[in-house]
Parts: C-alpha cells; structure tokens; sequence
C-alpha cells in the first residue's frame, strides 16, 4: 500500500516521487516487474559506499519511461517518469503496482 | 594575450560552459553592429548582397587561416556533423563501405546508427579511461573502407582522444577521419587534428561565439560532401539555405580571440578535483587516468540522484552541467556507462566546465556552497 506521495523533483524533462509504502521493501515488490522482456531489475551492493550501508536497487522498463529506485528494507522507494503523453497513465499504473503490495 | 573573464559577481557562478560559453564583448559587438547595418543576402547581385557576401567571405577565410583546407558554414556542430557524415557516406567517390563511430561520441553522430543509412555502422568499444580501444577500431576498419567519426574532446569528461592513432588505422586501411572538435576548437591547439583528420566539425558558442554557428572544415580536397537537403546551393552547393552572416562574422571573432588567449591549464579543474575528493572521499572522476582537457571535470557522487545536486547548486547559485547538455532520457551517461562505471555512481554524476573566460571566483562560490548542496541532494537520496 502507498501511505504518502510527494513530488520531490519537477523539471522540463521529467517528475520525480517519493512513495512511502506500508512495510520495508523486500522481493514482493521485485516480483511485480518480474518480466525480464518488459523490465530490467539491477541490485548494486552499496553497503562499502553509502553510510547507511544499503542494497540498492533499480527497475527500469525496456522503453525507459519510468525509473525506479530504492533499497532493500527501506520503507519507500521513489519513481521518476519521463514527462511525455504517456507520464499520467504510466504514473497511474505504476501507483496501483505500489497499491497492491502488502 | 592576458586572459579576460566573464563578468560575474560572487553570488553567481557560470560553470557549464561545455554547454554553451557567454558570447565575448568583441563578438557581441560584431553582431549588433551587423544587425544594425544593412540588410543583404550574399547570394544576391546587388551591392548590398556583394557587401554581405564580402563580410562572410572575410569570415571564412578566418576559419581558414585557423583551420585550413575548405570551410563551409552550418547552424552548429549537429548539422555539421551530420553533413559531413552523410555527405561523406553518400557521395560515390568517397566509396565508402561503412561508417566507424565510437560509443562515446555525441548523440548528434551516436544517434546516427539508428537512422536507416545506406551503409552499415560499426560501433567500436570503449575503454575504462574513457577513450576508444583502438584494437577494436583496428579490427572494425580492416579490410573494409571506412569512414572514422570520433571527436577530439569528450563533451561530457574532457577526455582527449589520440587522434593521431586513430588517424594512423583509419589510413592503414584507406579510410576517411572525421573528427568532431566541438569541444576542443577555440581550447587548445588543434594541429593534430588539422595534420591527421580528413575533415573536422566545430561549434563556434564553445568558444564564446554566438550560437546557430558551426562549420565543417574539409582538410582533404579528396573528400567529397553530397548536399543533403535540396535547396539554393549555397555553401559550395553542399549546404543550402541563406547563411546568417552577422553570426558568422561574429564566431570568426571569437575564434581569432580564442587563438590568441594561451589556455590556462588545469589549474582550477586541478583545485576543483582536490576539494571535492577530500570533501566526498568516495566520489570518483570519470576519465581520471587519461589525458584530459583542462576545461571539464566529470564527478560522480554516489547514493544521490543528478538532478538534485544540480538543483541543489543552481539555488546556491552554481550552474553546473549534467553532461550531455541535450539530453532528456531517465538514463544515465551513455558514455560513463560505456566506461564501466556502475550505476550508483552513473546517476550521481554532474559535469564542471569551465572556460577561457572562468574567473577564480567562480570556483570559490562552488567551494562554498558545495557542503550545503551536497547535504540537501543527499537529504532527496533514494538510498537514505
């Protein structure tokens, strides 16, 4: 479920949000973009660079409309779209995959 | 020539002149006083299109002094670029069989693979310093006459590719080079390019020209250019369309100056790089190891997202660039991708450039704001 959404980036090209979920982010998100034809998933071990020593990840789709990024037990992730016709309609499917997670 | 500076005051730093640079007063002042003048077309019969003409020819044979071999005028290093390259491709005694760019080129000729071209495209390899690997050139261009396009200077890390060599391979199999100088035209000396290239393509708003000016410079008269749009043969009937000559007389200014100023040195990318390494341990310089020009910089701050430090700068009053100056993709650099650098550090990446024309001032407003900045574009992580 999302608990907030906040618009934290907003220029010519593209918007970016925060989304606050429920719980932390685990596996259950990463099987929503499972379709490995449709997306790509990368994790990156960041736990040598970033001080709160995270597992990083990225979701992005071969049409490169969306990107997500987030990290493995955190409770939100952030999505930025590309601003193009199709931003709403992408926004809105990507608010019902975040819907959907417990 | 001592070297002038931009006028700037120390609330406001200009640092993404890899972009574009601030038109110089003399260039300025060439232009307006065009504008005000007469108007003519210098295709035209009569004396204030013969006037017109003079003025542009005056022009070209600057570029000529500078560059040698043929000049033609375009709208800016794209067009340039892309005209020389299709011109090149299509004019059937050039026999060229295909076209050999690097990953690391600008979209204006990267871009141009994906276009339907009557030759196929081969894309050569890049090598984690950020120039090409000429082993692999080596291996694209044998036994097959190629057409080589790679530039000078990368426009997002300053890189300086080894023309020569890349010359030498195209030679040793009867190839054409192309290098585009957008970056590096007005910068530093470009007699490399000018001994070993075919032709080159140049931007004359790097240098502190105005903008809506490029020019495709023919060094071999063994090359030929077919026109790609149909229209009134101007430019040697090569490049069609009435040419703005007010920007034209004003870029060959530019480009007089620029030859007369001696390049600074790294001095302030060298001071920039020491700061920020000791400021974020663990950023990284894209192209570090390589010979670079002294004018770019290209920093990658992992666990932040591009685009908040950039805000982040541009409220303190820094400008800085993001790298590819025209690009709007989610993606990051196609070129520090291309380099192996991973994607924490690809997304965090913004690019410092600076000019002939930076004061040391502009640098010491980035010193002073870039804790601050960096704190607020770390606080929008979305690793935090």
């Amino acid at each position: 479920m999302i608990k907030a959404a906040e618009k934290v980036y907003d220029c010519l090209h593209r918007e970016r949000y925060r989304y606050t979920l429920g719980s932390a982010v685990d596996d259950g998100l990463f099987t929503q973009y499972a379709d490995n034809e449709a997306f790509r998933l990368s994790l990156y071990d960041a736990r040598h660079l970033l001080p709160q020593a995270r597992v990083t990840f990225r979701i992005e789709p071969q049409d490169g409309s969306f990107l997500i990024n987030g990290a493995i037990g955190l409770d939100y992730v952030t999505i930025t779209y590309l601003r193009d016709p199709r931003m709403q309609a992408i926004r809105s499917t990507q608010e019902a995959i975040l819907a959907r997670l417990s | 020539m001592s070297r002038p500076t931009d006028s700037t005051n120390n609330s406001l730093a200009y640092l993404d002149n890899n972009a574009t640079t601030a038109m110089s007063p003399a260039a300025r002042n060439r232009l307006v006083e065009l504008l005000d003048g007469s108007p003519g077309n210098p295709a035209a019969p009569h004396g204030l299109g013969v006037a017109a003409r003079n003025v542009l020819e005056e022009a070209r044979a600057c570029f000529v002094r500078h560059l040698g071999g043929q000049v033609l005028f375009t709208s800016g290093a794209t067009e340039a670029n892309a005209l020389c390259l299709l011109g090149a491709l299509r004019h059937p005694e050039n026999r060229c069989e295909q076209l050999v760019i690097s990953e690391l080129e600008h979209s204006s000729v990267y871009d141009l693979a994906e276009l339907p071209l009557e030759r196929p495209v081969a894309v050569c390899r890049a090598r984690p310093d950020g120039t090409p690997d000429l082993d692999h050139l080596e291996d694209l261009v044998a036994g097959r006459r190629s057409l080589v396009s790679m530039m000078h200077v990368n426009n997002e890390t300053g890189v300086i590719f080894p023309v020569a060599e890349i010359a030498a391979i195209t030679r040793r199999h009867g190839g054409w080079l192309h290098v585009d100088a957008a970056q590096s035209a007005g910068k530093m000396p470009l007699d490399k390019v000018v001994a070993h290239a075919d032709a080159l393509t140049l931007s004359a708003h790097k240098f502190h020209g105005p903008l809506g000016v490029g020019a495709i410079a023919l060094l071999n008269p063994q090359l030929n250019l077919a026109p790609v749009l149909p229209g009134g043969g101007q430019e040697g009937s090569i490049r069609s369309g009435t040419v703005n000559v007010p920007a034209i007389a004003a870029a060959a200014v530019a480009l007089d100056e620029a030859a007369a100023i001696s390049p600074p040195g790294p001095g302030l990318r060298d001071r920039l790089e020491a700061f920020l390494l000791e400021e974020v341990p663990n950023c990284l310089v894209a192209g570090r190891s390589a010979a670079r020009l002294w004018t770019t910089s290209y920093v990658c701050f992992p666990g932040l997202l591009q685009e908040d430090l950039i805000e982040a700068l541009s409220c303190r009053g820094v400008h800085v660039g993001s790298g590819a100056a025209c690009t709007s993709a989610l993606n990051e650099s196609r070129v520090l991708r291309s380099m192996g650098i991973a994607p924490l550090y690809n997304q965090g990446g913004i690019r410092i450039s600076f000019s002939l024309r930076t004061p040391a001032a502009a640098l010491d407003r980035l010193i002073a704001v870039f804790p601050a900045a960096y704190a607020a574009a770390m606080e929008k992580s979305p690793y935090r």
